[in-house]
């Protein structure tokens, strides 16, 4: 059998987005041509809505970034799996599955992802 | 040894080609409305001979995202809920919150210890598809995380008994079109000996080219474009089935504990039968003997002589091999004792929904055994000279039933019949 072509980095990109609404598209595209330290905050969050529905809104309204990742909004091992696989597609940035254990709200994603892809920037 | 308990089917849930909810289901047999349509298998490639399918209305699941699907307001989902489900795990999780509101039940209750998940699918190909190619695209051969419980057999195990919190038991069940049947023949099984109080018995698949389109290399599916008549099970001019999906859920339980919550029984399950043709990987015996047997089976493990039976809902899915088996496996057991049964297939308006056709069917009788009426052969003009001496209404007859057998018929020869009886306390 013959192994199917594999896909350049921009087609995979194109297909992992194809989940997402158009704004969230076009945001992670503007950053992947010009990556800045707000732009990434905004794709991480609007990836934690979008994984969190409803109860993100619910949750975020009440705890803002400090809203816990498992035990807040539900988040299982393979959604973990599947945000840290879309921020590396999104962003260029691999979370290992481990470093999740220190991770538990939204301002530590942020804070982590921050550190590592803009050491200048952190805060 | 303990008596044993009385079943009783107490909820219903339905996504199916004629219907979305248990009152436009029961109108559209009433009044012999099909839910057959033409279909664009255009994503199959190539000039495709199959024109038609069961489809689902008011659902759009196209896409391999579920962030991308489209259904209903009348539910909401969370994207948890959601993220790991195929297509057809999305129809029965509207299928099980109509049948679990029907039936009454508290999430408590179905959370409960005394409660199991019985499931029947064949996953979803389109699915595994989508994830195989995606893997086998990227580099390092990554796929997503959720390819596995979204795709293969046992997703509707995986998702809704995680979603319902099922702690009771969680079971899949795999035997072709004869599976969701199994399901519910093994649920009454648990309940009549105690092991269980309730079971909830879910079949669904997804009416999509990846599903439907390799039984046409199997030359099963009918190539008329007509949807009026392209499923025409027991006539002389039948070709084939046509293909359909879904979902279709059932509560069934103890009666006891139905009384005690006072969930009104839509009829009892009186018990059952199978068996086994061993004779061919896809064809049924030509003689019907399997069938037959199954038939038999059921009729003594129940009390019941085949005077008895008011209604057979038969499998006969519209392929000229399987419905002339079916009729002589009915004329058979029937006939020959001189007893003539009203018998329909409901498949000339549904199509042929692959592992749900048992509980959809089941489902139908339960309908039928309440609403005091019996479903026609839609799309029957000329029967098959192998239906000699069977009584096959054209139209819905406004008649209760009386006791109901349903039967099903899978590939490898397995054959389930279920029998249910209108409910008296």
């Amino acid at each position: 059998m013959t192994p199917p072509t594999a896909k350049s980095p921009e087609e995979r990109l194109r297909d992992k987005l194809e989940a997402f609404p158009p704004e969230f598209q076009a945001l992670v595209l503007a950053y992947r041509a010009a990556p800045a330290p707000a732009a990434l905050a905004e794709i991480v969050l609007s990836m934690i809505r979008f994984h969190g529905g409803e109860n993100f809104t619910a949750k975020f309204a009440e705890k803002g970034e400090q809203v816990l990742l498992i035990e807040d909004l539900g988040f299982d091992s393979l959604t973990l799996v599947e945000i840290s696989f879309q921020a590396e597609e999104f962003v260029g940035f691999v979370i290992q599955v481990e470093d999740f254990a220190a991770l538990a709200t939204l301002a530590d994603l942020q804070a982590f992802l921050r550190g590592k892809i803009f050491p200048s920037a952190a805060a | 040894m303990a008596p044993r308990s009385r079943v009783a089917v107490t909820g219903l849930g339905f996504i199916t080609s004629i219907g979305n909810d248990a009152a436009t289901v029961e109108a559209s047999l009433r009044a012999l409305r099909p839910g057959i349509a033409a279909f664009d298998f255009a994503d199959a490639g190539g000039t495709v001979a199959v024109k038609v399918a069961g489809t689902i209305k008011e659902f759009e699941t196209g896409s391999p995202h579920w962030s991308r699907w489209t259904y209903p307001a009348r539910y909401k989902f969370a994207p948890a809920a959601l993220r790991s489900l195929p297509p057809h795990g999305l129809f029965a999780l509207c299928a099980m919150e109509q049948a679990l509101a029907d039936a009454r039940l508290s999430p408590a209750l179905v959370a409960d210890e005394e409660t199991a998940l019985f499931c029947s699918s064949a996953g979803s190909p389109f699915l595994l598809r989508h994830y195989l190619e995606a893997l086998h695209a990227a580099p390092d051969l990554r796929g997503s995380p959720m390819g596995v419980v979204s795709s293969i057999a046992g997703t509707l195990n995986f998702n809704l008994g995680t979603h319902y919190r099922i702690r009771g038991g969680n079971c899949g069940f795999v035997s072709a079109c004869a599976s969701s049947s199994h399901a519910l023949g093994y649920a009454f099984d648990e309940i009549a000996s105690g092991r269980f109080t309730r079971v909830i018995v879910v079949g669904a698949e997804e009416p999509n080219t990846d599903a439907l389109i390799p039984f046409m290399s199997m030359k099963a599916l009918s190539t008329c474009a007509d949807p009026a008549v392209a499923s025409r099970p027991f006539d002389v001019r039948r070709d084939g089935f046509v293909g359909s999906g879904g979902a279709a859920v059932l509560v069934v339980e103890a009666a006891a504990a139905a009384a005690a919550r006072g969930a009104p029984p839509y009829a009892e399950l009186l018990g059952w039968g199978q068996s086994a043709d061993g004779f061919n990987i896809a064809m049924p015996q030509p003689e019907g003997e399997g069938l037959a047997r199954a038939l038999r089976r059921t009729l003594r493990a129940c009390g019941l002589a085949p005077g008895d039976v008011g209604y057979v809902n038969a499998h006969a899915t519209s392929t000229p091999q399987g419905d002339r088996a079916e009729a002589l496996a009915l004329r058979e057991v029937f006939t020959r004792a001189g007893a003539q049964p009203l018998v329909s297939s409901t498949k000339g308006l549904t199509g042929h929904p692959l592992s749900m056709a048992g509980a959809m069917e089941a489902a139908f009788c339960a309908l039928a055994l309440r609403g005091g009426f019996v479903p026609g052969n839609a799309a029957l003009v000329e029967p098959d000279p192998a239906c000699a001496g069977l009584d096959l209404p054209r139209a819905t007859l406004d008649r209760a039933p009386g006791i109901v057998l349903s039967n099903s018929s899978g590939f490898g020869g397995s054959n389930v019949v279920l029998a249910f009886a209108p409910w008296s306390p």
